[in-house]
């Protein structure tokens, strides 16, 4: 029997002689165990879901590319039904588990593109068909990952309903996927935690109830809030729109970034906006696991060392940056504290809206001096909090490192001493501390080797960086000639986007499911293909 | 360096972590016992001689320089040689009194440095002069100078600084740290037979550290002689290449030379990269010591790639000057056959990664070692493979010998420390005028002691366009990335410290006072 990778055969499905079972539990024997396939299939399910419902929108409003999302949605909902109906979860082992985030991703990622290709939406410029789908994958993975980075140029031609298509891949992106999923597979039992684990950003994941689906639930359910009141803030100060609020509202919380206006939040021109926008991001940097204990009355924001560091560098980031762009980059004050502001919270989150009116005004920082723009490079590196919807190497995995070099400091005057890692109250035990050191150390090769990959496909170097650091940090526009009022189509070569593509999901996921998703199936085909023991 | 005997160790065996003693300075008399001056001591006396023969290579071109020079090598002879009979390495010194030592020993050669310059006339600012001397004894190839300008003297001395700073670089990284930081140091990561094959004690490691460096710089020199270049332009290049310092006789670098000379430069930095000890396995003729060495093997490996990438990726650069540049940069020397910045991006990103990396443990060069990085991959491999079975047991091995846990903890506490310095000095030159790719490769490349960098400084390293403030954190940059890093923890660690103590002086404070509140209410 070849199965499909990652799965195994019902142990089951033996001779006939074996004794006869139930009818519900025969129908479960037919099914391949794959957990991969499972949780893939649940996914593109729930994706569909979201397609179908963004056909029903532009049916009602501009009617252009129907179509285009139905068929997708019909397509993703038959591939991902199909697969969740003839497989059962199977083992759940730590590369299994890899294996299924990982690939979940990949699927999603690519079906998730199919709309755009549908709809033609990149073929302007006789553009060819693998160029469209390149440029496509890239907007899935940019959206799904919660990035924000664009090749989209003529925000004119796809229709109301694809563009909050565009948006709605970053809500989805931003809570994550397999989290989606998990919550309908209460039957997984020990294995939600692995899988809540290896998607959910930050080096460890809180339980909030002993059954993990439920816990999952919670935190969706935090996160149709905060997304439910930022489109009702936005709507009622003065200028959004309906679709304008619900749209930002999509890819506030989520850190996304993306907006159907290619100015972005600059579109409005408007503080009130900028205001509600910077509230938004920053509830979504934050521990969706300390928003769920205010909401049950018992708030530990102030208890919490990670957000109390991460409030005072945006604090400290933000004061740098206006400084600086008041003395030496010659706004006005006002204006410096506006745009200073807005861009050290909207990077900061990694949220990547931006307020500049056009290139060369004041909130283009890719105009602003070399040290305000190193500043924003630095808080694209390091990102929110654990368990938030931000991207980067994470606040805490920030402390941690700091500890780990006084404590290796410490060590050179003591070298028997045994000094504990501690955050807070909380002693960190040594698997994490050098899982956090590990994951640093992935996370450097990567932009090393994607810098390297990127400039010598022809990038401009301080752009390459800025898009390297930026695609892994799930952050959006970078620095240089893709700045925020600029796109990723005129700066990079085709192979470059699909580098920076796989960077996008690679560091939505914090390296180790993507890196290890070919466990299983390598284990998998090894099996198969080893001769038989006599 | 005369020296004779090496300390006992503990278990009674004399060791390479022994501390090199060196006797028969001034008999009868009281010596002060300070490391870190007996070091200075040693230093200043190797720099005095070295100044005057600077001086006197330099008369006939211009003898007021020239005499100068002399009389400023003759003085720092004399300090040096009362400073060695004056003091004595104490027998047992505390890492952090060495760690610190070292510091103050980087600072004090700099600023000595700087005052030659400034009291002889060759560097008329108190600034350049500190950066200047700062590249020097850094051997980082970064100048202030106008080279065209400068009398042979000042050109002879300026590398003569960068040959003493490589060597007291070589010395303090084989023979001090590894005393003071017991199984921190990059020593402590290699194959024990070598180290004891090349150190066995410290005295006779000291002995054949000071015979391969000098006897590759001769071979330098002989080679660039024989290459057609003139007596000053092939001992300022010899002095260059052995010490990885980069500085040259020529505004260009190699540019205008012929390809004999930039073949023999490229064998130079790239034997000079990689170190001692793959130059003492060479002279005792070990080639399978050699064959097995993992970093090496990395090392030529990293060479190879870079050269690839640019000859791919630049058009029209031939594969010598390809290997040129890559050899410069991989080994942190700053020799240049023309202006690789304007190679375009494809260099930039390649050239960034090798310098990054830098040289061999036991090269004069600088950067995060092969060694550590190879030694980073496999920590981060580690990990990987703990997160698909988080009850492996993964041993990480360098040449077949395990490398412990807590030694690959401190590893990685140094390394986010030397990234950190990286971070923050690229902050700090973006906020003092520079761009971010300028900033951030300046940082990267000063704190390597490369030198040049893309941007404002160029390939030939001039900091002509750069400003006053960013040139002076480039110079704290170049000291903070040749040794200062760990000098850098201690005073953090100090700091940290003091502000427990004070906490607790506080705490004291406020019970003390509320003891006789509570009292005074009674």
């Amino acid at each position: 029997m070849s199965g499909p990778p990652g799965s195994s055969p019902s142990p089951t499905s033996g001779p006939a002689a074996k004794p006869a079972r139930p009818p519900s539990l025969r129908r479960r024997r037919r099914r391949y165990h794959s957990t991969t396939f499972h949780v893939g299939g649940i996914g593109l399910s729930f994706v569909s879901a979201g397609m179908l419902a963004c056909a029903l929108l532009e049916r009602l409003t501009t009617d252009r590319d129907t179509a285009a999302l139905a068929v997708s949605g019909a397509a993703a909902a038959a591939v991902g039904g199909a697969a969740w109906y003839v497989t059962a979860p199977g083992s759940v082992r730590n590369r299994d588990v890899f294996s299924a985030v990982g690939w979940t991703w990949v699927a999603v990622t690519v079906v998730g593109a199919l709309p755009f290709v549908a709809a033609g939406t990149f073929a302007g410029g006789g553009a060819g068909l693998a160029a469209q789908i390149v440029d496509s994958v890239f907007e899935s993975a940019s959206g799904y990952s919660a990035t924000g980075s664009t090749v989209l140029t003529d925000f004119a031609g796809p229709g109301r309903g694809l563009l909050m298509y565009r948006q709605a891949t970053q809500w989805y992106g931003g809570m994550g996927v397999v989290l989606l999923a998990v919550t309908v597979l209460p039957f997984l039992g020990v294995g939600g935690l692995e899988l809540m684990s290896a998607e959910a950003p930050g080096p460890s994941s809180d339980r909030l109830t002993p059954r993990v689906s439920q816990t999952v639930r919670r935190l969706w359910a935090v996160y149709a809030g905060f997304t439910l009141a930022v489109m009702l803030v936005l709507f009622a100060v003065p200028g959004p729109s309906l679709y304008d609020s619900v749209a930002h509202a999509l890819t506030t919380v989520a850190t996304g970034g993306f907006s159907p206006h290619p100015d972005s939040i600059g579109h409005f021109g408007s503080v009130a906006v900028e205001a509600v926008v910077m509230a938004g991001a920053v509830a979504g940097a934050v521990s969706f696991t300390l928003h769920w204990r205010a909401v049950t009355g018992h708030p530990a924001y102030h208890r919490d060392s990670e957000l109390r560091t991460y409030v005072f560098m945006l604090a400290a980031a933000a004061a740098v940056m206006v400084a600086l762009l008041w003395l030496e980059g010659g706004l006005e004050l006002g204006q410096s504290v506006r745009v200073g502001l807005f861009n050290a919270v909207s990077l900061g989150t990694s949220l990547g809206y931006s307020n500049a009116t056009g290139p060369g005004s004041a909130g283009d920082y890719v105009t602003w001096v070399g040290g305000a723009q190193m500043v924003l490079l630095f808080l694209m590196v390091v990102g929110g909090c654990s368990g938030s919807t931000t991207g980067g190497v994470k606040v805490m995995r920030m402390q941690v490192l700091g500890v780990v070099m006084v404590r290796s400091l410490r060590r050179t005057q003591m070298p028997r001493a045994v000094i504990p890692v501690k955050l807070g109250d909380r002693v960190l035990a040594e698997p994490v501390v050098a899982r956090v050191v590990g994951f640093f150390l992935l996370h450097l090769t990567l932009v090393l080797v994607g810098l390297v990959a990127v400039t010598a496909l022809g990038g401009d170097f301080e752009t390459s960086l800025g898009a390297v650091v930026g695609a892994l940090s799930n952050m959006g526009p970078a620095l240089g000639e893709a700045g925020p009022t600029a796109n990723f189509a005129a700066p990079f070569t085709l192979p470059a986007r699909l580098i920076l593509a796989a960077l996008m999901v690679i560091g939505r996921l914090e390296i180790v499911p993507i890196l290890l998703m070919f466990a299983a199936p390598w284990h998998r085909l090894r099996d198969l293909t080893r001769p038989p023991a006599s | 360096m005369r020296a004779a005997a090496s300390r006992r160790e503990p278990d009674g065996e004399a060791g390479p972590l022994a501390a090199p003693r060196l006797l028969g300075r001034g008999r009868g008399r009281r010596r002060m016992d300070s490391w870190t001056l007996a070091g200075l001591a040693d230093t200043v006396s190797v720099l005095g001689p070295v100044t005057v023969l600077c001086g006197l290579g330099g008369l006939g071109d211009d003898n007021g320089d020239a005499l100068a020079f002399a009389a400023a090598g003759l003085a720092l002879t004399g300090a040096g040689l009362a400073g060695r009979r004056r003091t004595r390495r104490p027998p047992d010194v505390a890492p952090r009194r060495i760690i610190g030592g070292i510091g103050v020993l980087w600072g004090a050669m700099i600023g000595l440095i700087a005052a030659v310059y400034l009291a002889t006339g060759a560097i008329g600012r108190v600034d350049d002069a500190v950066v200047e001397a700062a590249a020097g004894f850094t051997t980082t190839a970064l100048t202030t100078l106008e080279v065209e300008e400068a009398s042979r003297t000042v050109l002879l001395w300026r590398a003569a600084t960068s040959w003493v700073g490589g060597l007291t670089a070589v010395v303090v990284s084989l023979v001090a740290l590894p005393r003071a930081l017991r199984g921190t140091a990059l020593l402590a990561f290699t194959n024990r037979d070598r180290w004891l094959d090349l150190l066995p004690t410290a005295a006779t490691g000291l002995r054949r550290l000071a015979g391969l460096y000098g006897g590759f710089t001769l071979l330098c020199v002989a080679a660039f002689l024989a290459a057609g270049l003139g007596p000053t332009e092939a001992v300022v290049h010899g002095l260059g290449a052995a010490s990885t310092g980069g500085f040259s006789s020529n505004a260009d670098s190699f540019a205008g030379y012929g390809p004999a000379a930039k073949a023999v430069a490229t064998g130079a930095m790239m034997a000079a990269g990689a170190g001692v000890f793959v130059m003492w396995g060479a002279v005792r003729g070990r080639a399978g010591w050699l064959w097995r060495s993992q970093e090496l093997r990395l090392y030529a490996a990293i060479l190879t790639t870079a050269t690839a990438i640019l000859v791919a990726g630049v058009d029209g650069l031939g594969l010598g000057d390809a290997l040129f540049t890559a050899a410069s940069v991989s080994s942190t020397t700053g020799f240049a056959t023309g202006e690789w910045t304007a190679f375009g991006s494809a260099a930039a990103g390649v050239l960034l990664a090798a310098a990054g990396v830098g040289s061999m443990l036991g090269s004069a060069g600088g950067g995060a070692r092969v060694l550590r990085a190879r030694l980073l991959a496999a920590f981060g491999g580690r990990e990987l493979r703990r997160q698909l079975d988080p009850h492996a047991v993964v041993v990480v091995r360098h040449d077949g010998q395990p490398i412990g846990d807590g030694t690959l903890d401190r590893l990685g506490g140094y390394s986010v420390a030397h990234l950190a310095v990286v971070g923050g000095g690229g902050l700090l030159l973006a906020a003092a005028g520079m761009s971010v790719t300028s900033g951030v490769w300046s940082a990267i490349s000063a704190v390597s002691t490369l030198g040049p960098a893309f941007g404002e400084v160029g390939a030939f390293g001039r900091l002509d366009g750069v400003s006053r403030p960013a040139r002076l954190i480039l110079a704290a940059l170049m000291v903070t990335g040749r040794v200062a890093i760990l000098p850098l923890l201690s005073a953090i660690g100090f700091a940290l410290r003091s502000k427990r103590v004070l906490d607790r002086r506080r705490r004291r404070l406020v019970r003390s006072a509320a003891r006789r509140l509570e009292r005074f209410g009674r």
